[in-house]
């Protein structure tokens, strides 16, 4: 049984204006956001991802147009809302939490007041509340000693500490509906690992509703629930994460799952040739040009098929066992990098370098 | 830039060494060192048994033309100004001057060919390239005067998963083909297990674990290997996790159980990467 759907995108298409005529960067996208479940949204840079998760917002940027379709918040058409009604669900309802997050934060204000402002605007606090609830919100996100952060400005922290304050101004009024736009990237691994830990955390703890957009694969397979994979401005599959990422059935989806280099296992990484294309393809399979599967029944506009499986594909060749067969499985490869070239250690070294300390910046003349 | 303390390292003739860590854990600066473009404290240098000195502009000829580097942004590191050809052309002059113009541009023609790039491209300007273009530009440019040894700077993380994979495809088929040897610094276990045979995990400036890449990664021995292990998120680790039937069924869903302590979270704050070793982030290995 699924549970009633917060968010949800009706057949959105949209463009951008190029010159005289308007490059289509949607097509027809369904996109439901299930209450208490966390979807992720993946695929490569020009798929329309974050123009999509901004949709989804209510959010239109300068130069998009809206081409069709609508998203409902509850029930309710939130877009084409005047900025001004969209202001009711911004930050209270739906909160938008952006990848560069340095830039989410206001470097002239001081933590405490653009913390505390999101309490008293979204839950009517007055300001000494509003100030507690930021320190008490600070410190959930691990900021250490919160009260003295929020006498202090942004550029005071590092970029983790930066993407957790910004993460607790979104999170902290306890919005309904989370769209966090690849929230983790350009942050050390393990900075990462402790923010997608905290998102999740404080996302299950407060039983929020979530789209977490990303392009690696296997961080949302195991931070989300459902996934969908957006290629060319259109789904092109639908279904739980673990199905989605363990036994892909778009032959994009297992050239994303084969493109990602593993650290335990040697499989050999593979990369999808080509490029996705500047716009949507609506006449035939957009995906045909680089997929090694095409076949004459490509050319024809595809739809997204919901299989007797229960996954939704949109690939005309969905099932058939010769793409099964071509998904890279872990256990198949043994460890490719090391294997057949020379032994470690070799007697007589190329380069070699000894001792070597370099204490302050010493940069060497031309 | 981040200090380095008596750190010491070799690599061999087709060799792949990488180096990770996080930022500010020194991994550029060792680069930069070799490259020739800032002068270590103390240490020496040899390439091929003869020591060589680390200021670049005191370096011969030839110990320039055998260490090149490829960095991390190509939208820095190539003139925006100067065509694709120009840029590739301009070291084959300075390196291999007993080269006439035919001879300049088989070779350029051949190095095209290897890392899969249209020869109509030379005519271009770096701004017409694509982000996975341009960083190939960036290593026929360290490539063209056939070096011993190429430095690369996080080559690969400016780039979509999809053009990642297809550079690493391209360095492995390039070992293969010429026994190229690369220092590889990154910040990817994934990228690492992909290109390298052995590497150095660093932490602000000590090396804290050497090894064989593939025992690094499944049997660390540091504590900090293992962090930066665990921090790498591992679908098939967290399927087993979630399909396990245990026994001590209790009524806190499976998701749930392993999550973060947050004050452990305060704990290691103030420092970067440390003190967080003996945690295991949610449903990461």
């Amino acid at each position: 049984m699924r549970p009633p759907v917060l968010l949800s995108a009706h057949g959105l298409s949209a463009g951008y204006r190029d010159g005289a005529g308007i490059r289509q960067i949607l097509a027809d996208v369904d996109l439901d956001l299930p209450e208490n479940r966390i979807v992720g949204l993946a695929g490569e840079s020009g798929c329309g991802k974050s123009t999509l998760a901004l949709a989804m917002a209510g959010y239109r940027p300068p130069g998009l147009r809206l081409l069709g379709g609508s998203v409902t918040f509850r029930g309710e058409t939130i877009t084409g809302l005047s900025t001004r009604r969209l202001r009711r669900y911004w930050g209270r309802r739906i909160a938008y939490l952006p990848q560069d997050t340095a830039t989410a934060l206001n470097p002239a204000l001081r933590i405490g007041r653009q913390i505390a402002e999101v309490f008293q605007l979204h839950k009517g606090l007055d300001r000494r509340d509003a100030l507690a609830a930021g320190a008490d919100m600070l410190g959930r996100v691990g900021i250490g000693d919160p009260e003295r952060a929020m006498h202090r400005y942004p550029h005071e922290f590092s970029g983790g500490q930066q993407q957790r304050i910004a993460i607790a101004i979104a999170l902290g009024p306890g919005p309904e509906v989370v769209i966090l736009d690849e929230p983790t990237t350009g942050l050390d691994v393990t900075v990462q690992a402790l923010v997608n830990a905290l998102i999740v955390d404080l996302i299950r703890a407060q039983r929020m509703t979530a789209l977490y957009v990303s392009h690696n694969l296997a961080l949302l397979a195991v931070l989300c629930d459902e996934l969908r994979i957006l290629y060319a401005g259109q789904v092109v599959e639908a279904g739980s994460a673990e199905q989605v990422y363990f036994t892909p059935e778009h032959p994009y989806t297992s050239g994303l799952v084969a493109a990602v280099p593993h650290h335990l296992d040697g499989k050999p990484v593979r990369g999808i040739g080509g490029t996705p294309p500047q716009s949507v393809v609506l006449d035939s399979c957009a995906f045909g040009p680089r997929c090694g599967f095409r076949a004459e029944g490509c050319a024809v506009p595809v739809p997204l098929a919901l299989r007797p499986n229960g996954r939704e594909v949109r690939c005309v060749r969905a099932g058939e066992p010769a793409l099964a067969a071509a998904r890279v499985t872990d256990a198949a490869f043994g460890n490719g990098a090391a294997a057949g070239l020379p032994a470690p250690g070799n007697p007589a070294p190329l380069l070699a370098a000894t001792g070597v300390s370099v204490s302050s910046p010493t940069l060497a003349g031309p | 830039m981040t200090a380095l303390h008596d750190l010491s390292f070799s690599i061999g003739p087709g060799e792949v060494v990488g180096v990770v860590g996080e930022s500010g854990s020194g991994k550029s600066t060792l680069l930069r060192a070799l490259a020739g473009l800032l002068t270590p404290r103390a240490g020496t240098l040899e390439v091929n048994g003869s020591a060589v000195p680390w200021p670049c502009g005191r370096r011969s000829q030839d110990i320039r033309r055998e260490i090149q580097i490829v960095f991390q942004n190509p939208d820095a590191s190539l003139n925006p100004r100067q065509s694709v050809g120009a840029i590739i052309d301009h070291p084959l002059r300075k390196f291999r001057p007993g080269l006439d113009t035919d001879q300049r541009r088989r070779r350029i023609l051949e190095v095209f060919g290897q890392l899969r790039l249209s020869p109509d491209l030379l005519e271009r300007y770096p701004a017409a390239l694509s982000g996975g273009q341009r960083q190939r530009v960036a290593l026929a440019r360290a490539l063209i005067a056939d070096p011993a040894v190429v430095l690369c700077d996080e080559i690969t993380s400016a780039l979509d998963v999809s053009v990642q994979a297809s550079i690493l495809e391209l360095l492995g088929e390039l070992r293969r083909a010429s026994g190229l040897a690369m220092i590889f610094v990154t910040h990817d276990l994934g990228v690492l297990r992909a290109v390298a045979d052995r590497a150095l995990v660093l932490e602000a400036g000590h090396v804290r674990e050497t090894g064989v890449v593939s025992q690094l990664l499944e049997t660390p021995r540091h504590e900090y290997t293992t962090t930066l292990v665990r921090s790498i998120p591992d679908p098939a680790a967290h399927h087993a996790e979630q399909h396990q039937g245990g026994s001590d069924e209790t009524r806190v869903p499976r998701r749930l159980r392993r999550r973060p302590r947050l004050d452990g979270l305060r704990a290691g704050e103030a420092g970067h990467g440390r003190g967080r070793a003996g945690r295991r982030p949610l449903r990461y290995r």
